[in-house]
């Protein structure tokens, strides 16, 4: 554990001067006021973080066999290199963006057997999953194909949303494990993107 | 650049050893940072003068999900194509070839790009050269698993390429 901890601040420190590996949006999207019901019923319908908190949402299906898991199990491997007091303070959340195939117990399944630890939310009304969408800069379209069966379309992005509700950092799909945990740290010890910080401490309203 | 699939408790006993042979640190932290490539065993195109197949891995999922594999194929002097692939019987209800991409929008503009997946008829295999099946490019689309494939286990994967020329490979399954 200690070769693994000296191994991270080495990385850590050669990235001190360097950008985040994610990239953050300017005006800053909040997303404090959407919500898409969890799963089950114990989880938060939204997706603003704890108090120092931070909570990672990814908009994705269960049917993805390529882009979805490789995003998910990075993230995992990610997460697996905080300390257990970092990643107390990070949620995880999984919205289907194909609620028609994404029956409940399966979607609850499916984030669960990446992050065990993850909500997973479900709308069934469009309006719902489309305002979380534009919120936090994402996008999908499903459309069907010529055998008549669903091909989705998704950003790939993962998403930080802090503890007042505004996305402080994207990560788009392929970023590494280690580039992940390494800007969780640095999030979680309150650092921000430097083109984040002209907004303030305020509340800036998206578009 | 490729990302790297070997498993937490490999890259913790690649550190353990270097750290106990008291090797240079960044080293290590170059293995870690990095994550450059992620070496294993190859295994070879049965049938002489097909294609050469290495690190293929197939991703571990429960029964009823979906999953993919990924291979390199290199090919010969002449262009080539993978034009189908099949598991043993009983291992899932279909399997197809697959391209995923990016589309629409742009990452941090006013709304991210997407990722879409089609089918594909073949996967090309350049003439003299060689073609990643990778997360978020080509796959093979494993649809339906009729069994859990657990990490460890090993895949016998059938490619067949555009010069009628069949290959089986064993693919290990992985955690991805």
């Amino acid at each position: 554990m200690l070769a693994v901890a000296a191994l991270l601040a080495g990385c850590a420190g050669e990235q001190r001067a360097e950008p985040f590996a994610g990239y953050s949006r300017t005006p800053i999207r909040t997303v404090a006021a959407v919500s898409v019901p969890a799963v089950g019923g114990d989880g938060d319908d939204s997706f603003v973080a704890q108090p120092g908190g931070l909570r990672l949402v990814y908009f994705g299906f269960t049917s993805c066999p390529d882009v979805c898991p490789t995003t998910l199990s990075d993230l995992r491997r990610g997460l697996a290199e905080l300390a257990p007091e970092e990643r107390s303070r990070v949620g995880v959340d999984v919205v289907t963006v194909d609620p028609a195939r994404d029956q409940p117990e399966v979607l609850d399944d499916y984030a669960s057997s990446f992050i065990e630890d993850a909500t997973s939310h479900r709308s069934d009304d469009p309006e719902v999953l489309r305002t979380a969408v534009d919120s936090f800069g994402a996008n999908y379209r499903i459309t069907v194909d010529s055998n008549g069966d669903p091909e989705v379309a998704h950003s790939g992005a993962l998403y930080v949303v802090d503890d007042a509700g505004l996305v402080v950092l994207a990560w788009p799909f392929g970023i590494p494990a280690a580039s992940i945990a390494s800007d969780l740290e640095r999030l979680l010890a309150g650092e921000r993107p430097s083109d984040l910080s002209r907004s303030g401490g305020d509340h800036p309203q998206a578009e | 650049m490729k990302q790297t699939y070997e498993d937490r408790d490999s890259l913790r006993r690649v550190i353990a050893v270097v750290v106990l042979t008291s090797l240079a640190i960044t080293s290590i932290a170059l293995v870690a940072c990095g994550g450059d490539e992620s070496t294993s065993e190859s295994t070879t195109g049965a049938a002489s003068g097909a294609p050469a197949v290495s690190d293929p891995w197939v991703r571990a999922a429960a029964r009823g999900n979906n999953s993919a594999a990924y291979m390199t194929i290199t090919g010969g002097a002449e262009a080539d194509a993978v034009v189908a692939a099949e598991l043993p019987e009983g291992t899932a209800t279909e399997v197809q070839l697959h391209q995923s991409s990016s589309t629409g929008g742009m990452d941090g503009g006013e709304m991210d790009s997407m990722m879409e997946m089609k089918q594909v008829a073949e996967i090309p295999i350049p003439a003299g050269g060689s073609v990643a099946l990778e997360p978020g490019g080509y796959h093979i689309m494993i649809i339906g698993l009729t069994t859990d494939l657990s990490a460890g286990q090993k895949l016998p994967v059938t490619l067949t390429f555009s010069s009628g020329d069949r290959s089986t490979i064993e693919a290990e399954v992985r955690t991805g």
